[in-house]
């Protein structure tokens, strides 16, 4: 038999997951580590945090079940994107990596668009927009901020590339997560020489880039002592967390789409002709599959827009079954009431850090039930906004999948079928991007012959939620008034930035 | 010794002080009572209702007092402003009145401005339209129920109802006929003009139109049977609620503002010589002392907007003082939330009924306490916003009085203090509407020369002052420039919503 690891470098943890090549969970173990803020806006953790609980859960995992690790066929990783780890020639890491949601680096993004030659300019080298969080602009930081530091640094890895070095020895990346660097071609698939010398970054300090399916080494010696495994195990190069999601919900064709509500909320959709969106509004990244790109739409409150009502709000006193049942005895439209889940900004499509929550249109009858049903509609309209993108670079909708823990709501999962006005396809399996490391794996040692193979054999659809058509009808007049409200709010939204500035009323 | 009573005939009730001539209370009573809403939108109450009460609080005021009626030397009244009692010709009220919550006449109003334009309105009366008021309220009547309003003898407000009842005399006073938009203001009696136009005949108003201060006549016989006071005592014409609550707070002269927070909020200040503001986003009144006028600015979610986030949101049982605790851990503004007090659009300064709440600035960080603090904020920026008329109508202020409710609340009067940039003084009158009629019922009867004698021999400051802050007065500046641009940048969208009915 040939079973599969699957192990995600998450932000707040690693989590290992062995999977039989029917799909079935054997074991599923995660374990921790802390993020930490210096100073505000900024995110950082240590490298070798990742590496000792990733040690620790795949002996874990290799120890406490009947699968013998001669059994285990392909490992393959998912982690977090854009986080930079910075090494020195002994292979030492030479400081904390900064995470993807680290927000320092704005100056370093508005370098980036002057040295590249403008926003244009930049999406025709590598398709995507300066964004803080990426990889490009924590290099000239670290350059401008720590030069002893940058001197220092001899390859620039992300995170799951140096736990893959860890396993193996071997220094590569693949295309998923290279896309997310900001240094990459995307559609040529190819690092981008023009915005790099433009950069002045020298691209030995980046590794060879492989396919995610790719076998990237084997498992050493030293580490099959130290972890269990068998020693000269395959380990398949992996992906971004967002690709390997994808692929954990099948989502490898075009025009399939996957909406995912967790803290934040994404909107994927598998493409085959990539177009980057010539104002940066939409990701476009490149795909675990071959020959394929997704583009993705991302709203930063989704799930913690739901939580903050929850806790911040109505302290901790109503549970989420509660707050369902509530917003549930609401028509649709909250009677008018709209929110703007913006409460740590924007990323689609309004890239704006300064945007802020807001709820429109309160009347004196709107009680806790309207703020949260509003709160769920909100979240749907963000997500709406991602698809419509989307849409308009002509992917044409064929299915939509929706995960998350917030696609567990039963209201949650109708409002979003009568917001897009699409039909929501429920999996049978939702197990994240770990899972989709593990079929990943499969394909690069050949326990399945392709993707394709692999999620048709295991991908189900559990359930579909239908869009009311009336509701639908209600929905795109809110949507219409949603959307107008960003810009009509638009510079009220820098000048409370200003003021808060100004006033230093940061807390 | 010497008593003074006086009578404030409110919206949620009636409510009774009898006081020495130093201010000092010897007994306060009140009976509750409450709208009846026959329609959505409509509110009526019965005048009968509004007297039973009132000879309830008289009974138990003398009960209580235990004073020598003998020594009760004048009676005054304050009453609810802007509604309609209807009397017929037996002087009976045929219906229930229709009082200023009323929104059935919003066609009416529209009608109005039409039929006479904005700037004459506005030199005429002094006054924005609103629905309730009785000149909307007639013409709505005339339109709607034309055997009803062929069935008026006699149209008057309030207290004057009850003034009636006491006395047998009918008549109107200048406070409350200023409310009614169909006083001349300037002139200080009924607007032939304005009757013309609307088509409403001059005689179903009570002929005269008189001072406050001037007496209208004398307790009946049966009356004082009834309440327990003695025959023939002096009943002064009395005014509406808020003027005579502004005199209950020594508010009768130029530069002294008073700043209400009660269900809705309201901002005085005493005139002079008659203004108006041209654009009609704020009214100006006939005030209680001859020749003289008040500016209002009425916000209608002040203490309503902290009620409604409290019972409709928070589902809360902690106590307003609980809540200023919480709410002074909370950074001034709020850690940059805005609201904007909205929640049944507004009258003062935008005079728009599709206004909504908004909740601007939302953030990870923030939690129930700063919505609470940002509502509190919300509320001042509102009165603010009518201060910026009175304001660009040239009026200075020296002193500012903080009454209602909110007042209670020593972080809503920092608010205050830090929004206006003033310092905040309270009176220690206990009922100021119901203590003004008593003012002026001593005025009526000699007890005092006038207004302004009266008020300083009752009329007590608190030793309690506010005072504004600098650094909050700095973020407060500059949060006020967001908050009247948000009103402007969403009006648009407001309308929309109506629109869209979504």
């Amino acid at each position: 038999m040939g079973y599969l690891l699957g192990l995600d470098i998450g932000t707040s943890g690693v989590k290992a997951l062995l999977v039989s090549p029917e799909g079935k969970i054997i074991s599923s173990k995660t374990v921790s580590y802390p993020l930490t803020t210096p100073h505000p806006g900024w995110a950082e953790q240590s490298p070798y945090d990742w590496w000792e609980a990733t040690v620790k859960v795949i002996k874990e995992t290799v120890s406490d079940n009947p699968i013998d690790s001669n059994q285990i066929k392909g490992i393959s990783l998912s982690g977090q994107m854009h986080s930079s780890v910075f090494l020195d020639e002994k292979m030492e890491v030479i400081r904390p990596a900064i995470l993807w949601s680290d927000t320092r680096t704005s100056e370093q993004c508005k370098e980036i668009y002057a040295r590249a030659g403008g926003l244009d300019q930049l999406i025709h080298y590598v398709s995507n927009p300066a964004l803080e969080g990426f990889t490009a602009p924590k290099i000239l930081w670290l350059k401008e901020n720590e030069p002893e530091n940058y001197k220092k640094v001899k390859h620039i890895l992300l995170p799951k590339d140096y736990i893959r070095y860890k396993l193996t020895g071997e220094l590569f990346t693949e295309v998923s997560d290279a896309a997310g660097t900001l240094l990459f071609e995307v559609i040529k698939k190819r690092w981008s020489t023009s915005l790099l010398e433009k950069l002045e970054i020298t691209q030995d300090l980046l590794s060879p880039v492989l396919n995610s399916f790719d076998l990237a080494g084997r498992i050493t010696k030293n580490i099959a002592e130290q972890t269990g495994l068998k020693f000269g195990t395959s380990v398949v190069a992996g992906g971004a967390d967002n690709a390997c999601g994808a692929v954990g919900s099948g989502i490898i064709q075009e025009g399939r789409v996957m909406v995912s509500i967790g803290s934040s909320g994404v909107v994927l959709a598998q493409t085959n002709n990539p177009q980057a969106d010539q104002e940066g509004r939409i990701h476009l990244f490149n795909h675990a599959c071959p020959d394929s790109w997704y583009m993705m739409g991302v709203t930063l409150s989704a799930g913690i827009s739901y939580e903050w009502l929850q806790k911040k709000l109505f302290n901790n006193r109503l549970s989420y079954t509660k707050l369902d049942q509530l917003a549930e005895e609401i028509e649709p439209g909250s009677e008018g009431l709209i929110f703007l889940p913006y409460l740590y900004g924007e990323r689609t499509p309004h890239n704006d850090a300064n945007a802020r929550g807001v709820y429109f249109g309160i009347s004196g009858k709107h009680d806790q039930r309207h703020f949260t049903r509003s709160v769920l509609e909100g979240v749907a309209f963000a997500l709406k906004d991602s698809l419509e993108l989307i849409k308009d670079k002509g992917v044409k909708i064929k299915e939509i999948r929706a995960i998350g823990g917030g696609a567990k709501s039963r209201i949650w999962q109708q409002i979003l079928a009568d917001i897009l006005g699409e039909e929501i396809n429920l999996l049978n399996i939702e197990e994240g991007p770990a899972f989709g490391a593990a079929l990943i794996a499969g394909v690069g040692v050949g326990v399945y012959d392709s993707f394709a193979e692999a999620v048709n054999r295991i991908i189900k659809v559990k359930k579909t939620i239908v869009p009311g058509i009336q509701n639908n009808e209600i929905y795109n007049q809110g949507y219409q008034l949603y959307k107008k409200l960003y810009y009509s709010l638009k510079e009220n939204f820098k000048e409370l930035k200003e003021m808060e500035m100004e006033s230093n009323l940061y807390s | 010794m010497d008593y003074l009573l006086g009578i404030d005939i409110g919206t949620s009730g009636t409510k009774g002080v009898l006081m020495d001539r130093e201010g000092k209370i010897y007994a306060l009573a009140g009976r509750e009572y409450s709208i009846d809403i026959p329609q959505p939108g409509w509110a009526e109450q019965n005048p009968k209702m509004w007297w039973e009460a009132t000879i309830q609080v008289i009974r138990e005021i003398i009960k209580e007092s235990k004073v020598n009626p003998k020594q009760v030397r004048g009676v005054g009244l304050s009453g609810q402003m802007h509604g309609t009692v209807f009397l017929d010709k037996n002087l009976q009220p045929f219906r229930p009145a229709i009082i200023w919550a009323d929104q059935r006449s919003s066609s009416q109003c529209e009608f109005i401005y039409q039929k006479i334009g904005k700037e004459r309105l506005a030199e005429l009366t002094g006054n924005p339209i609103a629905t309730g008021f009785m000149g909307s309220t007639l013409l709505w009547m005339k339109e709607n129920q034309p055997e009803e309003f062929n069935q008026i003898y006699k149209v008057i407000l309030a207290k004057d109802y009850i003034r009636y009842k006491l006395t047998g005399n009918l008549g109107a006073e200048v406070t409350d006929a200023s409310s009614s938009l169909l006083l001349d203001i300037k002139r200080r009696c009924w607007s032939e003009e304005l009757l013309d136009i609307l088509g409403l005949p001059f005689k179903i108003l009570p002929e005269r139109v008189h001072e406050s201060q001037e007496v209208a006549g004398y307790l009946l016989a049966e009356v004082a049977r009834s309440s327990g006071l003695l025959e023939g005592i002096p009943v002064v014409y009395g005014g509406g609620d808020q003027s005579m609550q502004a005199v209950g707070n020594g508010v009768i002269k130029p530069r002294i503002l008073s700043s209400t927070i009660g269900t809705g909020g309201q901002l005085f200040i005493t005139l002079d010589k008659f203004t108006y503001d041209p654009k009609l986003r704020i009214h100006t009144f006939c005030h209680a002392l001859p020749d003289t006028y008040h500016l209002q600015g009425a916000i209608l979610s002040a203490g309503l907007s902290l009620k409604w986030l409290r019972e409709n949101i928070l589902h809360t049982s902690d106590s307003y003082p609980i809540f200023d605790e919480d709410v002074d851990k909370i950074k001034v503004g709020s850690e940059a939330i805005i609201f904007l007090p909205y929640l049944l659009g507004e009258r003062s300064p935008y005079m728009n009924p599709e206004a909504k709440g908004v909740f601007f600035g939302l953030s990870l960080k923030h939690h129930r306490a700063h919505l609470i603090r940002a509502v509190m904020e919300g509320v001042v920026f509102a009165l603010r916003d009518c201060l910026e008329v009175f304001k660009e109508l040239g009026i200075k202020i020296e002193q500012v009085i903080a009454s209602g409710g909110g007042a209670k609340s020593r972080v809503w009067r920092q608010i205050q203090a830090d929004i206006f940039n003033k310092e905040i003084s309270m009176t220690q009158s206990i009922e100021p509407a119901a203590m003004g009629a008593a003012i002026l019922a001593g005025i009526g009867v000699g007890i005092y020369k006038d207004v302004e004698d009266g008020c300083r021999k009752v009329v007590k400051l608190k030793e309690e002052k506010t005072k504004p802050i600098p650094e909050n007065v700095d973020i407060y500046t500059k949060q006020f420039e967001i908050y009247k641009s948000l009103y402007q940048d969403l009006k648009e969208d407001f309308k929309r919503l109506k629109e869209k009915g979504v």
